[in-house]
């Protein structure tokens, strides 16, 4: 280390350092020794496994660390309150969706099976449908039982009516009406006939003429008649109109009184049929009052309406021929049974909709619709119609009495869902009603149909963000989501742990038909599961990611005819995935060593720094250098962070430049007044700053404008500090030291380059293994720094200094430089304050 | 075809279109204007009693003749589309004289052989006037009338047969007439008739042999038996309702004969169609 002395300006007070460009790098009394090979990475060895291939364990299908979720599931599931609903928080691609299911899957198992529900036509207010409830795995016999019903009806009331004995009563009943009529007619045709006269069909009624020998006469030969005959057969004819008038008038009250007879023949004779029909399905759901009601209203129904069941001539040869199958004739449909939900259980279950036990229902697009269901319409003759049997149901339906899984993004960005959900919940029931109706809309008149009771435990999924907004701005959710079942995502690395996470791989190497991985190719993808986490005592678990990684260690594996995956399969995938998503790194490097961005490696610069930032670019983040640079001279005290007067900088940015100031203030300005400007930038920055990652590289660069002492440029800093000057953990710390690194290796490293850390990121550290190797040769560092004063020693290689009993630096101490600059700026700045004597 | 008052029934339409096929014709629809009602508009005091029950002043001419024109044409035109919709054409006229004066004009034209559809539901009452019309109208072969309350869906046809020379024609046309629908072949039940036990013996057993083996009977064909005796009057319409057929077809005369002409028994609606032959 190479200490200098400043020329002292006796009359100025000042200290003027000498021209200086080589920086001084041997150690001081606080500056650290860079961090060991061991340190900047954790080696998971191989042999510490226990197995020589995944083929030797055993695989396990659930999670590993996520006791907290797991235990936080089985409460809610356990806990029967309808407001003891679920959110499962955690990361994407954690596996807690398929934990999840598997865990509900045995759940559901072993759960009672619900109630099935149909709906049917309301034949006192058609248009409320009613629900039914049946015994569980009964209601599909319910709906084939009327199915067939109708059927035999169809086959039955045919034959009655054609029979001897309706035939026979009908044609008395016909008879008595057509020999009220027709013999009427006829008999008053016979009697104008006698009188010779004809009653004739016209296209709207009946008209007179005389008549003789059969033959209509003639006008010109009735006129020829004498007066008194024509006006006698005039006469007749008029009676006989007034006659045929009465007759005429007679008929519709005739003719509805036949109508009526008819009727209550039909009735009389269909009444029996009907009973005979219903009364097998009466006797199979004797045990479900509900059922037994609905089929006596149809009862009466059906007699009511026996006509729908005879065929008519027009029927039989018209244009439209009625349809062979029942369900698809519209006059039937009222007597039909519309399934919701049929859950499979006992010796009458017809199907399995759900299988045995209670449902899970994983509702993949929780719409307005699929969540609470639909009522359908059809076009018909130029209209939309809809009856009970379109109402569709949703998935509250078919989650009934089980659980349903729900998307929390999904369903909070489809419209009407979410709200529709807490309606239900609420309620406790499921109203199927139109979104415009829900909303208060003017909605077309539809149906209404009866609510069925909700008795269901949802479980949404989400991001911890989505929970905590939800808690933050809706005031219903925290009351009907109780339970919170927090994934984490990553866990202890543990000799058991690696264990376990070796067999999640056996399992994911089972699940998809991969290659063994061999000991090797487990411990780098634990290496790459803490390299995930960002931290050397910690595992990743985000499943989704890790699998990936595996299943692409398995193509690179067959591509180099491995019949076990290695661990140079795993290192080639990292590395491939890397190379398709660092485009942009590449670029960002390439403006680098072009000399579009400017970033100094080596020699010393007064007020200039690498600071270091990470860009995170889709799934993809990659470090970069940043020159800082801050200027100085005498001011007010304050500290202009240009980003953030260029509106370029975020809060958190400006909080940590704010402390800067503090620390400057607080350390060398306790008794006189801090009369500095000064500017600090990020240099050819242009997109937004925010965090405070980059506080301490910006103090660094303050103290050496300050002290005018140069600081090395070999080396780059990241690490936020506080008002004492410690320096704080940051984020992102592997991929900040290997965005500098790769530059510094572009240009060659010289053995003097390295990077500034907070201390407490040590513990982080996963660097590549081309770092390590260079490090390990003594060509790059990595320092752990805890405090400013560590670090600007080493930056600038002028001891720091410490405070005297008697509150002095040390002169030759860069503390005592910078104390020095200040006070002489606070004098100057009183001399410009104080009025010049007169 | 021919056609009074609005329309034609459907199952008449249906069955000119079955004769057409069956021989390979045409088919000509004849709508009959009602000559007697235009004489009785001809009087200055003829009125018209409404279906409602009133008494229009007047039977204007004019507007009658408007009235059944445009009826008319209504009826041949929808005859015609059912007859297109099955991919038959036809020629269509409208007359205005008697039934018999059109039918004996359009057998004139057409022919040598004719056979009319009357196109309008009967009812039974009409039944010997229609007969009437076949045995003396000059070209005229049969005669198809569907009574009000017929069936055509179902049910055998059923020839009746009181001499053995008119069996063949009627059952060869019945023949051809059982698989106009190839998939649901009509079965035939002959129907003999006779005024003792011998004669329907002797009768059975000349048809038996005319028609092949006994085994023929298994098949699509099945033989009953009848006597008309003074002592058994034929009670014609039950007889025939047990077999329940679609279809009737006889001899004029065979229906001219016995308890046939005794309107009285026709107080019932006939449950089939009926080819009359001549």
């Amino acid at each position: 280390m190479v200490f200098w002395r400043g020329q002292r300006n006796k009359d100025q007070n000042e200290i003027t350092a000498p021209e200086q460009t080589e920086i001084p790098t041997s150690s001081t009394n606080r500056a650290p020794e860079p961090l060991s090979i061991e340190r900047l990475k954790r080696v998971v060895d191989p042999n510490t496994l226990g197995f020589k291939t995944t083929d030797d364990l055993t695989p396990i299908t659930g999670l590993i660390g996520q006791d907290r979720a797991l235990a936080a599931i089985e409460f809610g599931t356990e806990m029967r309150a309808h407001d003891y609903n679920i959110f499962v928080l955690g990361p994407p691609a954690s596996g807690k969706h398929t934990a999840l299911k598997t865990q509900l899957q045995k759940k559901a198992l072993t759960s009672s099976t619900p109630n099935d529900w149909v709906y049917v036509y309301n034949f006192d207010e058609p248009n409320q449908p009613r629900a039914l409830r049946l015994p569980t795995g009964r209601a599909r016999k319910f709906a084939k039982s009327m199915i067939a019903a109708i059927d035999e009806l169809r086959a039955v009331v045919p034959s009655v009516i054609e029979s001897e004995d309706y035939q026979s009563r009908r044609r008395a009943v016909d008879s008595v009406y057509e020999a009220h009529h027709e013999k009427a007619l006829e008999t008053l045709t016979q009697k104008a006939a006698v009188n010779n006269i004809a009653i004739l069909r016209t296209p709207q009624g009946f008209a007179m003429a005389p008549m003789h020998e059969g033959k209509i006469v003639k006008p010109e030969t009735f006129n020829a008649l004498p007066d008194s005959m024509r006006a006698e057969k005039q006469a007749q004819i008029v009676a006989f109109e007034t006659e045929l008038a009465e007759i005429l008038r007679r008929l519709p009250k005739s003719e509805k009184e036949r109508r009526a007879k008819v009727v209550a023949l039909n009735e009389d004779v269909s009444r029996a049929a009907v009973t005979g029909a219903l009364d097998d399905v009466i006797a199979a759901f004797r045990d479900v009052p509900s059922i037994v009601t609905h089929l006596q209203a149809a009862a009466v129904d059906l007699v009511r309406n026996i006509a729908i069941f005879i065929p008519t001539h027009e029927q039989d040869s018209g244009p439209i021929r009625e349809p062979a199958d029942t369900t698809r004739d519209v006059r039937y449909r009222r007597y039909l049974v519309n399934v919701v939900v049929a859950n499979n259980s006992g010796p009458d279950a017809e199907s399995n909709d759900n299988g045995t036990g209670a449902p899970l229902i994983d509702e993949l697009n929780p719409n307005y619709g699929n969540l609470i269901g639909r009522i359908e319409h059809v076009a018909q003759m130029g209209t939309i119609m809809t009856d009970f049997l379109l109402i569709k149901p949703g998935a509250l339906h078919r989650a009934n009495g089980g659980y349903l899984l729900l998307d929390a993004r999904k369903l909070l960005t489809s419209p009407f869902a979410y709200d529709a959900l807490k309606r239900a919940l609420k309620s406790r029931e499921i109203r199927i009603e139109q979104p415009a109706e829900a909303a208060g809309l003017l909605a077309p008149q539809s149906l209404d149909p009866e609510p069925i009771p909700l008795n269901v435990k949802v479980i949404l999924t989400g991001e911890r963000e989505t929970f905590y907004q939800l808690h933050q701005l809706d005031p219903d959710f925290g009351g009907l989501f109780k339970v919170q079942a927090d994934f984490d995502d990553t866990i202890q690395q543990t000799t058991d742990n690696q264990r376990a996470f070796a067999q999640i791989l056996a399992s994911v190497v089972v699940e998809h038909k991969l290659r063994p991985l061999t000991a090797s190719a487990v411990a780098r993808v634990i290496e790459h599961g803490a390299r995930l986490a960002d931290d050397q005592d910690k595992i990743s678990i985000a499943l989704g990611i890790i699998s990936d990684v595996v299943r692409e260690s398995d193509y690179w594996a067959s591509k180099n005819n491995h019949s076990t995956i290695e661990a140079s399969d795993v290192s080639h995938a990292i590395d491939t995935q890397i190379q398709r998503a660092d485009r942009i790194r590449d670029h960002a490097q390439e403006t680098v060593e072009r000399g579009l961005i400017l970033i100094d490696t080596d020699g010393g610069k007064i007020g200039q720094i690498n600071g270091l930032a990470v860009l995170q670019i889709g799934n993809f983040s990659f470090g970069r250098p940043n020159r800082i640079t801050a200027r100085v001279r005498m001011g007010s005290g304050r500290i202009v962070d240009i980003e953030r007067e260029a509106k370029l900088g975020g809060s958190l940015h400006t909080k940590g430049v704010m402390i800067l100031y503090g620390f400057l203030a607080g350390r060398y300005a306790q008794d006189f007044p801090l009369a500095l400007g000064a500017t600090l930038t990020f240099e050819q920055s242009y997109g937004g700053v925010d965090g405070d990652s980059a506080s301490s590289a910006e103090l660094y660069a303050l103290l050496s404008a300050i002290a005018e002492a140069p600081i090395r440029q070999g080396l780059a800093v990241t690490g936020s500090v506080n008002q004492w000057g410690e320096v704080q953990a940051i984020g992102g710390v592997n991929e900040k030291i290997e965005g500098f690194f790769d530059i510094c290796k572009e240009r060659g490293l010289t053995g003097g380059q390295g990077v500034l850390i907070p201390k407490s990121n040590a513990q982080h550290l996963m660097l590549r293994d081309d770092v390590i190797s260079a490090a390990r040769s003594g060509k790059f560092h990595i320092y752990p720094i805890a405090h400013v004063d560590e670090g600007i020693e080493l930056l600038t290689g002028i001891v720091a200094g410490t405070r005297t009993s008697d509150r002095t630096y040390p002169t030759d101490s860069l503390n005592a430089r910078i104390e020095l600059r200040l006070r002489n700026l606070a004098d100057k700045a009183h001399q410009f304050s104080t009025p010049p004597k007169s | 075809m021919t056609i009074t008052g609005d329309s034609a029934d459907n199952r008449a339409v249906v069955a000119a279109g079955d004769l057409a096929t069956i021989f390979g014709s045409t088919i000509e629809g004849l709508y009959i204007e009602n000559t007697e009602l235009f004489q009785a508009a001809a009087h200055s005091f003829t009125r018209q009693v409404l279906l409602s029950g009133q008494i229009a002043p007047t039977l204007d001419a004019e507007n009658l003749a408007s009235a059944v024109f445009c009826i008319g044409r209504k009826a041949l035109r929808q005859f015609s589309q059912s007859l297109v919709k099955n991919g038959m054409n036809s020629t269509t006229r409208s007359l205005r004289v008697s039934i018999d004066v059109a039918l004996a004009t359009a057998c004139t034209e057409q022919g040598p052989w004719n056979i009319a559809v009357i196109g309008n539901a009967i009812s039974v009452a009409e039944l010997p006037k229609y007969i009437d019309l076949l045995t003396q109208t000059v070209g005229l072969a049969a005669l198809w009338t569907v009574p009000k309350k017929s069936q055509t869906d179902r049910g055998p046809i059923v020839i009746i047969v009181d001499q053995d020379e008119n069996l063949h024609p009627m059952l060869r046309f019945a023949e051809r007439y059982r698989i106009l629908d190839q998939a649901n072949p009509i079965p035939i039940t002959i129907m003999i008739l006779a005024n003792s036990i011998y004669d329907l013996d002797d009768r059975e057993g000349r048809l038996r042999l005319a028609l092949g083996t006994s085994t023929i009977e298994s098949t699509h064909i099945t033989i009953e038996r009848s006597l008309t005796t003074a002592e058994n009057t034929f009670d014609f319409q039950s007889t025939i309702r047990k077999q329940s057929p679609r279809l009737v077809i006889a001899q004029s005369h065979t229906l001219l004969t016995g308890s046939a002409t005794d309107t009285s028994d026709f107080e019932l609606d006939l449950p089939y169609q009926l080819l009359i032959v001549r």
